[in-house]
């Protein structure tokens, strides 16, 4: 049995208009596991979204290949598309229908059984919090409620596998945990893999264990998302509040310091933060130098992510070449 | 498969009912069609025009109201689509081109059985003139539903590969069947090259059925008939191919995933 949800090769993906062409992916080479919640990364334009709509068969490759759950997306779009759901995010739905009326039509539209359509739709509804406005067209809802029908219609057909293109693009914090735990919950229960893309790299790191980063068509990094810290070596911080700031030159000369600087207390940046607070606390013990408090902090996805794609605009390459 | 088919029929079902301005177009616009065009017929016989000009009006306005229907059943699909921005989740599910074909016909068919029966019984009411006469030859209908459907999988396949630019096309690319159908006039009387085109269209060898069914000239009505069913089909099987081929060309281009 194939281990792997999906395997792309090369894949690339070219657009062209009057202006010329604009290579949106540019041989993406990826494996994503089953059964997991995969991330993919990427400033606007990475060519995130275009992956996932080749992936849900919505749009096709200029080159390259790329398989879902086995299945070609090229010549088995029907089999892709009967086990995939999609939820976009700030996406849009027929005005005039309610939710329920959103869920039906989907919900037929997948094949999805009159029994089982109706228990879906309830149990959707009554899991996110739609109850309340069942009735109302999808016009009148807030954005909240609306990306919350989004996920519930990717979900109607009990996908094996879930495109989510930032699901909580534009929505308040509560809601963006209540979607983002319906997700995690639905995904853990009903052993499905997902594919994530957001901008919201603290998501991406709460939800996933894994990613990809996407820069420019092409992924720059991709594994486990520690692994991914470790690799660009981004330094830990070490905040020290002290009584005292003053003869600090010997910071420098402990192994693992990088650096320091003083703002609002001590920050000093060290290789790695547990490896190397105890022989930080000592040195200020031999000098009879008090902390009064310390923290240390761990580099986060956000910035290994800044550090692996910069933070310039990093927009697709256009090739003003003509047709 | 049924379920596939029932999402689209569903999916009309319920705009229908939402929108006012929807119902307009399978009740009201037949409705005032038929009045002012049979009072222009009656017109036209007061000053001395024989009664076929009549039977001729009143059979075109009939069938017209019919093909529009079913017409805009399927063309109205990827408009709709396009309009409430959800065009490429309707092609994301496991919902097939033929699901897609069979399911709006559907609709197009009930929508324009229902203003039929409307038109057709007002015009027995209001004018005395029973199209149901032509008994047998109602099915000529059937060549002029299988026609709609291809003319509007032809629109949708523009709208699907240029985007919502083309959807003024729906009413112009009705409009030009019209004039070239002979839905109020004998096609004879149009410039020569003209009547090629109609000869091409199954529409016009419907209506010149019904007409020759209700004069009693049974042996063109039956020529005129087998000769609409076969050309709609072969309109119906092109446009499905042109459609399929229009969905490929739109997930190359992106267009589908603009809206």
């Amino acid at each position: 049995m194939n281990k792997y949800a999906v395997e792309i090769s090369g894949l690339k993906k070219c657009f062209s208009d009057k202006e010329g062409f604009t290579w949106a992916l540019n041989g993406i080479d990826l494996k994503i596991r089953k059964n997991q919640i995969f991330g993919l990364l990427g400033p606007n334009g990475a060519g995130k979204t275009t992956l996932i709509y080749i992936l849900s068969n919505l749009l096709l490759p200029t080159s390259g290949s790329a398989k879902v759950l086995g299945y070609d997306v090229v010549k088995d779009g029907d089999e892709i598309r009967k086990r995939s759901g999609i939820c976009l995010g700030g996406t849009f739905f027929y005005w005039d229908m309610n939710p329920r009326e959103i869920l039906e039509y989907y919900g037929r539209l997948y094949g999805v059984e009159r029994e089982r359509r109706r228990r879906n739709i309830d149990s959707l509804i009554n899991e996110l919090g739609i109850k309340k406005f069942e009735k109302k067209t999808f016009s009148n809802l807030s954005t909240g409620m609306r990306q919350k029908v989004a996920v519930a219609k990717s979900i109607i057909n009990d996908p094996e596998i879930l495109f989510l293109d930032e699901p909580t693009a534009g929505l308040d914090v509560g809601v963006s945990i209540d979607v983002r735990n319906f997700i995690m919950d639905i995904i853990k229960e009903r052993d499905m893999t997902a594919i994530l893309t957001s901008h919201h790299l603290g998501e991406v790191e709460q939800m996933c264990k894994k990613t990809a980063i996407i820069n420019k068509g092409s992924i720059v990094a991709d594994g486990d998302i520690k692994q991914i810290k470790s690799d660009v070596k981004i330094p830990d911080m070490i905040h020290l509040y002290l009584d005292d700031y003053s003869k600090l030159d010997f910071v420098r000369n402990v192994p693992g310091v990088i650096n320091f600087v003083i703002s609002d207390g001590l920050f000093i940046s060290v290789d790695s933060g547990l490896k190397r607070i105890g022989s930080i606390i000592n040195e200020f013990n031999k000098r009879k130098m008090n902390i009064i408090d310390l923290e240390i902090k761990k580099a986060s996805l956000e910035e290994a992510f800044l550090s692996i794609v910069g933070k310039s605009g990093n927009r697709t390459a256009r090739h003003e070449e003509g047709r | 498969m049924l379920e596939e088919i029932s999402a689209h029929v569903y999916k009309h079902w319920k705009l229908m009912a939402r929108r006012p301005g929807e119902l307009a177009w399978l009740i009201v616009y037949p409705f005032v069609g038929l009045i002012s065009l049979g009072i222009l017929s009656f017109y036209l016989k007061s000053q001395g025009a024989p009664l076929e000009t009549m039977l001729y009006v009143l059979v075109g306005v009939i069938v017209w109201s019919f093909y529009e229907v079913s017409q805009r059943a399927i063309s109205y699909a990827i408009t709709f689509d396009i309009w409430n921005n959800c065009l490429r989740h309707s092609f994301a599910g496991k919902s097939s081109v033929m699901h897609f074909i069979i399911g709006n016909s559907t609709f197009g068919l009930l929508s324009s059985v229902v203003a039929f029966a409307l038109v057709s019984f007002t015009s027995i009411i209001i004018f005395g003139f029973n199209i149901f006469l032509a008994g047998f030859y109602l099915m000529n209908l059937l060549s002029v539903f299988i026609f709609a459907t291809g003319m509007g999988l032809l629109i949708d396949s523009l709208m699907i590969t240029r985007g919502e630019k083309w959807m003024s096309l729906i009413w112009m690319g009705t409009g030009f069947i019209m004039i070239f159908s002979g839905v109020y006039y004998p096609i004879d009387i149009l410039p020569y090259p003209m009547q090629w085109i109609s000869f091409a269209l199954p529409s016009t060898h419907a209506i010149i059925s019904m007409r020759a069914a209700l004069t009693l000239d049974m042996s063109v009505a039956n020529t005129e008939f087998i000769i609409g069913l076969l050309t709609s089909f072969v309109y119906l099987l092109f446009s499905s191919l042109i459609f399929r081929w229009s969905l490929k060309k739109s997930k190359i281009s992106g267009v589908l995933t603009k809206y």
